[in-house]
């Protein structure tokens, strides 16, 4: 009479196994809660209620890094707290009014987005006296009134399109947080919100509309506007404290200017088709003409709806020419029996573990690491790729603990192989480049939610796409760039990721798979 | 065959035999361990071993003692206890304060928790728009993985997160434990209290539906006052604030002084009520052998939840409200409560019946058998297996925030500032 003691204790195993599975299904869960978090946000594909979040983006603009020079030759001026990069905007949001905001204290606004290449100096956070002093002249459109001079004298010294003259002006600067707007003929004065928020390197400046005259407030009906955006040095001591430039810089002035009429203007937002160099280089100073800038254009809410979208016949082009570069990748993939040769019989360590680390030898890279560092202990090329080679090999791992160690074990030798490239001053790019992409490529990969290492990863990613851009190595420096800005948006860094998407979008020849990227994210390469 | 009564009073919290304990307990260190260390390096290197350290030691105690309490509490209040301060520290060293502002509101940079998700399923699934403002993705503290992590929790842990892995709960059972015997009767308020928390629930999910405001967070949230809040500015935001210092000091400290009960998890927390709604996808559950309890009532009082009474007891387990905390284990004499499979009745099989019969059977092969699946059932018995799930989860989740505040106390012993300053 076994029998049902058996089966009652079979039932008793299944239900067991079940109470197991939860048990190590949250071990395992968590291990890979990052990839399931990314798989059921590509499902879902949520937005946060715009009215919360500043409003829907309306237009988005994207400038190139380090054209913080004006027309080119433009220095900073000297001393104090600013550095290059501090001047250089590399993303203008433009967002729809919110008329009800739903949560807060404000009323109806509107928010405008600056994001800078470095940390924007502020007085407030203590870093110094110089700071960015930021313009930003805004056209309303189906107005025949407006000014095309600058509403602070001299000002930028520039003079603005006679087809866009401009409303109003919001000035902001990182000295003090009294952002202010004013209309063109001065009858109308309000402060704005101000946020420099030093840590996203970013500007956020909120309108207020509500108490706002009508023309200002006619925004919220999704009125198309023109935007000037200037960026200049910060100078308490001038008209819209935009610091002067001269030939050479000082203390409290810009260097470089070619001429007394040279625009005080460092960075601005030029529209598709312009380049900022040649704005900012038009003024005749022998007729003393200031140079002209022109504008760059926000569709309104309204005329967003109504427009018909030329996207998705781009976007089919696009699939099939990322076809065919992929179909010639693969052409292009049957030499690397040929590489394969060339490596086994080349005498450099490092060409011979890179090529056989890109091929996917991994044993073979492995052996040649080793073989390496047992001849240089220091060869910090090997050490990278033996971490990389490594942290790879957690992938056939069978068991979540065997994963964690090679992982680990991974990261030894890639912060030791990065903490060397650092330190030590005279090493070829190339070589740096090597180590970072190696630490970079892994921590992209890992689980962020376990080792949290996706932001260190788009900094290596950035590290070594400023390398690859000093060696002039343009379609690297736009891997680089692309992977920085995929692992920002791993790491939850979203306005580090649209800076990276907003600079890459605004370089040319990239590969149609890129394109297609950036086009998914509303960006127009 | 028929079971004698003596097989069907298979007390639910039998001390899972030797080597169980320590096969979990090896297997609970080794997975502390990972998840405390990963990544890591420096000052939160140290705060992660000494977290990893004294999780281990918890479970160990749970494991061997065959009951949760008081090791589980420990962990619970102290996770509780680490989270405020890395939480408001992170906020100061990135903010300069604990208020938020529009601004900050206006970028979605707001961290998002697990109670505010019953704001926002119903907007999401309706209107596929998140009425908070958050990061969707990025840090845990954002919406899908915090959706993700509450979905798991509901086929593991169900409403045993409110006693394990919430780093609010910690605080009010903490404190429902200090006083040696209640000053206030609750005993009887469990029904009603429930009403009220399942009204909650309703009510901030259909405003969040019909607003997209996150209703609870903006007017309700006890734990504004240990996190953040918005700037005191205008009348209506120092409304919010006397709410919020109200409800907190009132549901979270003051009535689980007097009382000995979680009155803020019993009465408001919507996402507690959530996971009561949908407890029965977890595969745990307390039981009560109806036919080894006495009635005597000490688990009744020993209840933080209020969730047993004798109706409760006679139908073989603890109302919805139940949090899985075992501190009515303890408090039952005759060890008649504990864990158990939510789809098996309690003494009605199990595996050690059939152990038994091949160790009467006689013989070596079968009594080799007989241990052997002896120690596989106390190995997978729910006594073991429920702790292990619910005390990973919570490890998991508080890993952070608390070796964070272990190595800024570090830091602040050694070199006496609390600033920690890239430390992973």
């Amino acid at each position: 009479m076994m029998h049902k003691p058996i089966i009652l204790a079979v039932g008793d195993i299944i239900a067991k196994a079940l109470l197991l599975a939860a048990a190590l299904g949250v071990p395992i869960f968590f291990a890979n809660s990052s990839y399931i978090a990314n798989g059921i946000g590509r499902l879902l594909r949520l937005e946060v209620e715009p009215s919360l979040s500043g409003g829907i983006t309306l237009a988005e603009f994207a400038d190139p890094l380090g054209d913080d020079d004006g027309s080119g030759k433009l220095e900073y001026p000297l001393g104090g707290g600013i550095s290059r990069g501090e001047l250089d905007i590399v993303r203008y949001a433009v967002r729809a009014p919110v008329s009800r905001p739903v949560w807060g204290e404000t009323g109806a606004y509107w928010q405008l987005e600056l994001s800078f290449a470095k940390a924007v100096s502020t007085g407030l956070a203590g870093g110094g006296f110089r700071a960015p002093a930021i313009h930003i002249y805004i056209g309303i459109d189906g107005t025949s009134s407006g000014s095309i001079e600058s509403a602070f004298g001299e000002g930028e010294l520039v003079r603005f399109d006679p087809k866009h003259p401009w409303n109003y002006v919001v000035s902001a600067d990182g000295w003090s947080p009294k952002a202010a707007i004013r209309s063109a003929d001065a009858s109308y004065r309000a402060p704005v919100e101000s946020d420099w928020d030093i840590a996203r390197r970013r500007v956020t400046l909120r309108i207020g509309l509500a108490k706002a005259p009508r023309l200002l407030a006619s925004l919220l009906a999704g009125r198309r506007t023109w935007h000037y955006v200037m960026v200049g040095a910060y100078d308490g001591a001038r008209a819209g404290r935009f610091a002067a430039v001269r030939e050479f810089a000082g203390p409290h002035e810009g260097g470089g200017a070619a001429d007394e009429l040279c625009p005080r203007v460092f960075d601005l937002i030029a529209p598709a088709g312009a380049r900022q160099e040649s704005e900012l280089a038009s003024e005749d100073s022998g007729r003393g003409e200031l140079a002209l800038v022109l504008p760059v254009e926000a569709e309104g809410a309204a005329g967003l709806k109504a427009k018909p979208s030329a996207v998705p016949r781009a976007r089919e082009s696009l699939v099939a020419e990322a076809a065919r570069e992929e179909a010639r990748a693969k052409v292009q993939a049957k030499d690397a029996r040929e590489r394969e040769a060339r490596a086994s019989s080349s005498a450099s360590d490092k060409d011979k573990i890179g090529t056989f680390f890109e091929l996917g030898l991994d044993d073979r890279a492995l052996a040649a690491a080793n073989a390496a560092l047992a001849r240089n202990a220091r060869n910090f090329v090997a050490l990278a790729y033996r971490g990389a080679i490594v942290a790879r090999s957690a992938m056939e791992a069978k068991t979540l603990g065997e994963k964690m160690r090679l992982v680990a074990r991974g990261y030894d030798d890639l912060d030791a192989a990065v903490a060397v490239a650092k330190a030590e001053g005279a090493i070829a790019a190339l070589d740096k480049i090597a180590v970072f992409l190696c630490r970079a490529s892994v921590s992209s990969a890992v689980p962020n939610d376990v080792f949290e290492r996706a932001a260190q990863g788009a900094s290596d990613f950035a590290a070594a796409g400023a390398l690859a851009a000093s060696e002039g190595d343009k379609a690297l420096e736009a891997r680089c760039l692309e992977g920085a800005a995929l692992a920002f948006e791993k790491a939850g860094l979203g306005e580090e990721a649209q800076a990276r998407w907003a600079t890459l979008a605004a370089k040319e020849g990239l590969p149609a798979a890129t394109r297609l990227e950036l086009m998914d994210k509303g960006f127009t390469p | 065959m028929e079971l004698t009564n003596t097989e069907k009073r298979v007390a639910p919290v039998a001390r899972p035999s030797w080597p169980a304990p320590f096969v979990a307990t090896l297997a609970f260190a080794y997975e502390a361990w990972f998840f405390c260390m990963a990544g890591r390096s420096g000052a939160a290197s140290i705060g992660g071993m000494i977290w990893a350290a004294f999780c281990a030691t918890l479970f160990a105690l749970i494991a061997l003692r065959g009951r949760p309490d008081p090791a589980r509490r420990i962990f619970f209040s102290v996770s509780a206890l680490a989270f405020i301060p890395a939480f408001v520290a992170q906020l100061v060293e990135a903010r300069g304060r604990m208020a938020l502002t529009g601004a900050e509101i206006a970028a979605s940079q707001l961290p998002f928790c697990h109670i505010a998700l019953t704001t926002s399923l119903l907007p999401a699934a309706f209107f596929r728009t998140l009425d908070f403002p958050s990061q969707l993705i990025g840090t845990r503290a954002s919406f899908y993985p915090m959706l993700t992590y509450w979905l798991l929790s509901l086929v593991t842990v169900g409403r045993g997160w409110c006693s394990w892995v919430c780093f609010y709960g910690g605080i009010e059972d903490g404190l429902s434990a200090l006083p040696r015997r209640a000053r206030l009767d609750l005993g009887n308020r469990g029904p009603g209290f429930r009403r009220i928390n399942a009204a909650v629930l309703a009510f901030v999910a259909l405003a969040g539906l019909g607003t997209l405001v996150p209703v609870y967070c903006d007017w309700l949230c006890p734990f504004k006052l240990v996190t953040e809040y918005a700037e005191p500015a205008t009348l209506r935001s120092y409304l919010a604030l006397i709410i919020f210092i109200g409800l907190f000091l009132g549901l979270v400290v003051v009535l689980p002084l007097l009382s000995k009960r979680r009155t803020q998890c019993s009465i408001l927390c919507p996402f507690g009520a959530l996971q009561s709604l949908l407890d029965r996808l977890s595969p745990f559950r307390v039981a009560v052998d109806a036919s080894a309890c006495v009635s005597c009532g000490a688990c009744d009082k020993a209840c933080p939840m209020i969730a047993l009474n004798a109706e409760t007891r006679a139908a073989g387990g603890a109302a919805s409200s139940c949090v899985k905390c075992g501190s009515c284990f303890s408090a039952c004499p005759k060890g008649a409560i504990g864990y158990a499979t939510r789809w098996t009745k309690v003494g009605r099989f199990s595996a050690t019946l059939l152990a038994r019969r091949l160790r009467e059977k006689g013989g070596l092969p079968r009594r080799l058998a007989s241990a052997l699946i002896e120690a596989a059932a106390a190995l997978l018995s729910p006594a073991l297996l429920f702790p292990f799930t619910a005390m990973t989860f919570g490890m998991i989740i508080s890993t952070g925030f608390s070796s964070e505040t272990i190595a800024r106390l570090v830091k602040l012993i050694l070199t006496g500032s609390f600033a920690l300053g890239g430390g992973r």
